[in-house]
């Protein structure tokens, strides 16, 4: 349904997007991952065809996104990360005011608009001024802006991070049951479990580069790594220098009370750990294995692509 | 089409409900009442003041009482219709306000355009109206010195098409700076200038601000070339107002 | 001179730059009570508007409110 390649971009001299390239399929939910400032609105932005690029080849629906033809984009609807209204409009009036661009009958429009402002749960502030909506509500109608005219693609820039469990709920509910109706869409959030909830796939970038793309499940099998979260009774302040070469230790985070030993070879752990930590001579309450997070996975990626 | 009048609509809208309906028609009528009756009164007040000789030197006739009216309308009118307007583009730029007409295949030309036809036609609208009040009130209380009514039309005609030159460079400079406060303070400053430069024999007929001296002027001779240029930089202007508004809008 | 400014026929001329002052003045100070303003406190923007007649409300409509 998407595919990106090499796509570059640059600001002056400074490159944003360093030729980064996926895929996203029809029916699925792409989650774009990454820190602040990684590149990602910059990318929604370019796929939206708000902004140029400057090399690369993006397709939507088979079609090129060229720099002068907006043609593949009629296909498409955005929410941006903080949307804004004309705010003396009134909810309603601004989905009809966005039906008249698109030229949408006025009775066909109305009906669409009653049936979006029923689905974000809008209906009882629709006929007041949007200057009176709260955050979430605003992003409740950026929605229903971005479903209007029933668009085959969604992007999603951070549809969620300035809201509250509540509202966030509700998104996340209407995000599904777009899928369910055969939407492709892409959203990009910083917030992982976010992204862990709803997404399909997902695509991590950072510094400009996506340094990894596929199914979650992919990337947990890839890079997940067992944990051990050990308890002592005295937390050791030099473990870190006394474990540091250990070969199968490849990182040691220190939290609270619990020591949290990342391991890069399980079954050389699994035949020492004990001998490690009987060396230590310091009482143990507890020894857990876990798997790493998403969040860990993501951080170690992260820390790699910063040495590259 | 769709989007021109979709845009034409929301203007509408948005200047009814921010009140800019209202500050246009006071900004633009009320010195048209205020103006003559001033002038009635002046000799009257003068005249408890200083002593009564004096008082009937000045003599005030129906047409330097439109005339007065013409200079409120290039001084306090403009400033009040810069006020008015400076927000109206660059607001929408830098408030990333397009997004979503925009992601929604809203043409940005059309945008620019029904912006400035909305707010040239309802200025020229209160303009006309404005002249003839005047001239209503200048001929009631005034009576010497009688001009056609014809001519005072005209120069209202004049001072719309400055009007419309004032409002399209003021969307030009918004579209560069991305600041209203800027653009219309770059507008007033041209506006003064250029009234200097009117003064200049030889280049006057090409500056915009002629339009101004033609209609105080309340003649029919030599009006077209500036009427011409005026209108070609017209042109000229909104077509880089729509380049830079694409270019600049969300970069 | 004098006779004719008491002319019922001045006094209609006056009448409607009477109106827009008052009614101006009344609806500035009814946007002022409810909307949020900017740069200046409210009891300034009021002095603003009674003593600044039409174009101390024309500031305070077009600059002195918050739009959103």
């Amino acid at each position: 349904m998407i595919k990106v390649f090499n796509l570059t971009k640059k600001y002056g001299n400074y490159e944003v997007l360093k030729g980064i390239s996926f895929e996203i399929e029809k029916g699925t939910i792409y989650g774009l991952l990454g820190r602040n400032g990684a590149g990602k609105t910059t990318t929604m932005n370019i796929l939206t065809g708000l902004i140029d690029y400057n090399r690369g080849e993006i397709y939507i629906n088979g079609k090129m996104l060229d720099k002068n033809k907006r043609k593949p984009l009629e296909e498409i609807g955005y929410l941006p990360e903080s949307p804004t209204f004309y705010t003396y409009m009134t909810g309603s009036e601004y989905l009809l005011f966005i039906s008249k661009i698109r030229g949408i009958p006025y009775k066909k429009a109305k009906k669409e608009i009653d049936k979006l402002l029923d689905l974000v749960k809008l209906k009882e502030a629709a006929n007041k001024k949007i200057q009176t909506y709260s955050r979430g509500m605003k992003q409740k109608l950026g929605l229903a802006v971005a479903l209007l005219d029933n668009p085959e693609i969604i992007f999603l820039d951070e549809p969620t991070s300035a809201l509250d469990p509540e509202s966030r709920y509700d998104i996340f509910n209407q995000i599904l049951e777009m899928k369910k109706n055969g939407k492709t869409i892409l959203l990009s959030t910083h917030i992982l479990s976010d992204a862990e909830r709803v997404c399909d796939y997902i695509g991590i970038l950072d510094k400009g580069k996506i340094i990894f793309s596929g199914k979650i499940k992919e990337l947990k099998q890839k890079y997940a790594l067992p944990i051990y979260d050990i308890v002592f009774e005295n937390l050791p302040h030099n473990i870190k220098e006394k474990l540091n070469n250990v070969k199968w230790i490849a990182d040691i985070k220190i939290k609270n009370d619990t020591v949290s030993i990342y391991i890069n070879d399980i079954e050389l752990a699994k035949k020492n750990i004990l001998s490690e930590l009987s060396k230590l001579d310091i009482p143990v309450i507890s020894l857990q294995q876990r798997e790493n997070t998403l969040e860990d996975i993501f951080i170690r990626l992260v820390k790699q692509n910063e040495y590259i | 089409m769709n989007t021109f009048k979709a845009y034409l609509k929301k203007e509408m809208l948005e200047s009814w409900r921010q009140y800019k309906y209202l500050l246009l028609f006071i900004g633009i009528i009320l010195f048209a009442i205020l103006d003559p009756i001033l002038l009635k009164l002046l000799p009257e007040i003068l005249k408890s003041k200083i002593n009564g000789d004096l008082a009937s030197l000045i003599q005030i006739d129906i047409k330097s009482a439109v005339q007065n009216y013409i200079k409120d309308l290039n001084q306090v009118t403009l400033l009040i219709v810069l006020l008015t307007l400076m927000g109206s583009l660059s607001d929408e730029i830098s408030s990333q306000k397009l997004i979503f007409p925009y992601s929604k295949g809203a043409n940005l030309s059309s945008i620019v355009i029904a912006k400035i036809l909305h707010y040239a036609v309802t200025i020229s609208i209160f303009i006309i109206f404005g002249f003839i009040i005047n001239y209503y009130y200048a001929v009631t209380l005034f009576s010497e010195n009688i001009i056609a009514f014809k001519n005072v039309l005209i120069s209202a005609a004049l001072i719309s098409i400055y009007y419309f030159f004032v409002i399209i460079l003021l969307m030009f400079l918004s579209s560069i700076f991305k600041k209203g406060v800027l653009a219309a303070l770059l507008v007033l400053m041209l506006h003064i200038i250029s009234a200097l430069l009117v003064n200049i024999d030889k280049i006057a007929k090409f500056i915009p601000y002629n339009l101004i001296s033609l209609a105080n002027s309340f003649t029919t001779e030599n009006i077209l070339t500036t009427i011409f240029s005026v209108l070609l930089y017209c042109i000229i202007l909104s077509l880089l107002t729509i380049k830079n508004y694409k270019n600049n809008t969300f970069a | 001179m004098l006779n004719k400014l008491s002319n019922p026929e001045l006094i209609k001329l006056i009448l409607p730059l009477f109106i827009i002052q008052l009614g101006l003045t009344v609806f500035s100070i009814y946007r002022l009570s409810k909307d949020k303003v900017k740069y200046l406190p409210k009891w300034a923007w009021l002095l603003i508007i009674i003593f600044g007649e039409i174009l101390g409300c024309i500031i305070f409509l077009t600059i002195g409110r918050e739009r959103e």
